[in-house]
């Protein structure tokens, strides 16, 4: 029976543990603001707009990832502008870049030659295929949102909780709603690239809901998300080798099981 | 125990009494090509309590949004001869999103977060004038607790100590007893009512309970009857702008030397 260790004193699968634990931390963090703004489907629009620009560079012979970043800074300019019409609320507007986004990426793929295989690997995702250049790349980006969070941090925070006493004490709410969102579409496009749209999407959101129920404080939560994300994408890796499973979708799995387990925890806890 | 520190002390970038701290002349705003209100010419004086009382959808949020500088008139001016204005904004209960699992302290504290500017960290001097600002509202000992575990006059207060962290010239509530039973009602009156008189603070503050604001403000302006004025708040009771605005028979009476408005009772009703 193969263990953790043996699973990842195969090459590949470090490499794949790596580029797989990054891009999980950098969304599970992110993801804290996600879920307290209540802006899940921003996540997820994001994230299709990212495959559509996928599909986009794929049909144009342009490098992928100036498609997932085109695209996805089209998403931030939308989504993280309060748009003012009274007749449909805001979450529309998510819903239509979410189905435009998608529809958009399925004609581009049809007609793209060698587009259907990478399709479906941008959907289910293919950590373990994951290029050590491309980590790298991933590496170098989320460093440099790491320091923005780090610097701006009270900004972020202001800017989501309550934007109208930011401006109120002069705060320019806007520009950070802005470089917030931007962050978060850097996270998603270079994770879709190194865990497909459904983990990253998973990690968005399954790792910050555990991480909000366990510490039950902002601070905290967001270096606990992180932490709730790495576990299952190790343990999800470790399942697809042994099980000949999709490890995407295993990693999902055991962050469900996960969260599942940190509410029953807590709820055991408040009870004690 | 938190220790007490006194609140800063007022300094010379404060206007003095009696001065001009904001002006509005003939201004209209809007939402988008939406109009909401139009006309609209006073002045705040630092030291003036005033209320401002209308029914729902008179545009009293709108007005304190422009007056927070939230909201660009769609013409006329808005003058700050004390530029710049620091205003201490308490919003609606409700418009604050509970869901955050931030603590009071650290709520408090976002009233520092206009002075520290970009990538600076509260310091332990911001600390300090946050506790302060905690221990003038009476809620010291909850410094720790979670914002969304407090009740509704608890948060009240949390967001008033923010605003008094900002050490404002001017202070904007909206709809403060919005939701409370009448002590909380009454302790929070008597809360700005205090913090009015020790700080000599400009005091704004919308409602739509007319006799929740009678007895406290200064001064008062109606919102809704096409003819806002900022008056002394007994002309405004006395000289019938009452029954302008709620289109029936208004009576003010007095009760233990309080202000009671009611509405009188119509021709065939029960009295």
């Amino acid at each position: 029976m193969s263990t953790l260790l043996d699973t990842f004193r195969i090459d590949f699968m470090r490499h794949a543990l790596l580029a797989g634990s990054l891009a999980a931390a950098m969304c599970a963090y992110l993801g804290v603001y996600v879920v307290l703004r209540r802006m899940v489907f921003v996540g997820v629009a994001l994230a299709e707009m990212s495959s559509a620009g996928v599909a986009l560079a794929l049909l144009l012979g342009v490098a992928p990832m100036l498609g997932a970043l085109g695209l996805m800074l089209v998403g931030v300019a939308l989504f993280s502008v309060r748009w003012t019409a009274r007749k449909v609320p805001q979450d529309t507007f998510i819903g239509i870049g979410y189905a435009v986004a998608a529809a958009l990426g399925i004609l581009l793929i049809a007609k793209s030659a060698k587009g259907e295989a990478h399709m479906l690997e941008l959907l289910y995702g293919n950590v373990l295929t994951a290029a050590p250049g491309e980590t790298l790349q991933m590496l170098t980006v989320f460093a440099g949102v790491a320091v923005l969070h780090v610097l701006f941090g009270k900004e972020f925070l202001l800017a989501s909780f309550d934007p109208d006493w930011g401006e109120t004490i002069g705060v320019r709410v806007r520009l950070w709603n802005v470089l917030l969102y931007l962050t978060i579409g850097l996270a998603i496009a270079f994770s879709i690239r190194a865990m497909g749209v459904l983990l990253t999407f998973a990690m968005l959101t399954l790792p910050a809901a555990g991480a909000l129920v366990v510490t039950g404080r902002m601070r905290q939560a967001l270096w606990v998300s992180p932490l709730l994300a790495i576990l299952p994408i190790a343990l999800g890796l470790h399942i697809s080798l042994v099980g000949d499973l999709p490890p995407a979708a295993a990693a999902v799995m055991l962050s469900f099981l996960l969260l599942v387990a940190c509410a029953a925890g807590e709820r055991l806890r408040r009870r004690a | 125990m938190t220790d007490y520190i006194a609140p800063p002390a007022r300094r010379d970038r404060h206007a003095a009494t009696g001065q001009e701290l904001v002006s509005f002349t003939e201004v209209s705003l809007a939402y988008g090509r939406r109009p909401v209100l139009s006309g609209l010419t006073f002045a705040l004086h630092q030291g003036d309590y005033v209320g401002i009382v209308g029914p729902n959808g008179a545009g009293k949020t709108t007005l304190l949004r422009a007056l927070l500088g939230l909201l660009r008139p769609r013409s006329g001016r808005i003058e700050m001869p004390c530029r710049p204005l620091r205003c201490g904004y308490v919003p609606q209960l409700q418009t604050v999103d509970e869901i955050f699992p931030l603590t009071v302290l650290e709520i408090v504290l976002m009233g520092r977060y206009g002075r520290l500017g970009p990538c600076r960290r509260p310091r332990p001097a911001d600390r300090g004038v946050a506790l302060a600002a905690l221990e003038e509202v009476g809620i010291a000992d909850l410094a720790g607790q979670l914002y969304r575990d407090l009740s509704g006059g608890q948060r009240q207060r949390t967001l008033m100590a923010r605003a008094l962290a900002c050490d404002p010239d001017l202070l904007v509530l909206d709809e403060p007893t919005n939701d409370m039973d009448l002590a909380g009602e009454h302790a929070t009156m008597a809360l700005v009512d205090r913090l009015q008189a020790e700080r000599q603070l400009t005091v704004v503050m919308v409602s739509h309970y007319l006799n929740v604001v009678v007895n406290h403000v200064r001064l008062l302006a109606l919102l809704g009857n096409g003819d806002f004025r900022l008056l002394p708040t007994e002309q405004v009771l006395e000289a019938g702008h009452l029954q302008k605005l709620y289109g029936m028979p208004i009576e003010v009476a007095e009760v233990r030397g309080r202000r009671v408005v009611v509405a009188a009772p119509g021709n065939g009703e029960r009295p």
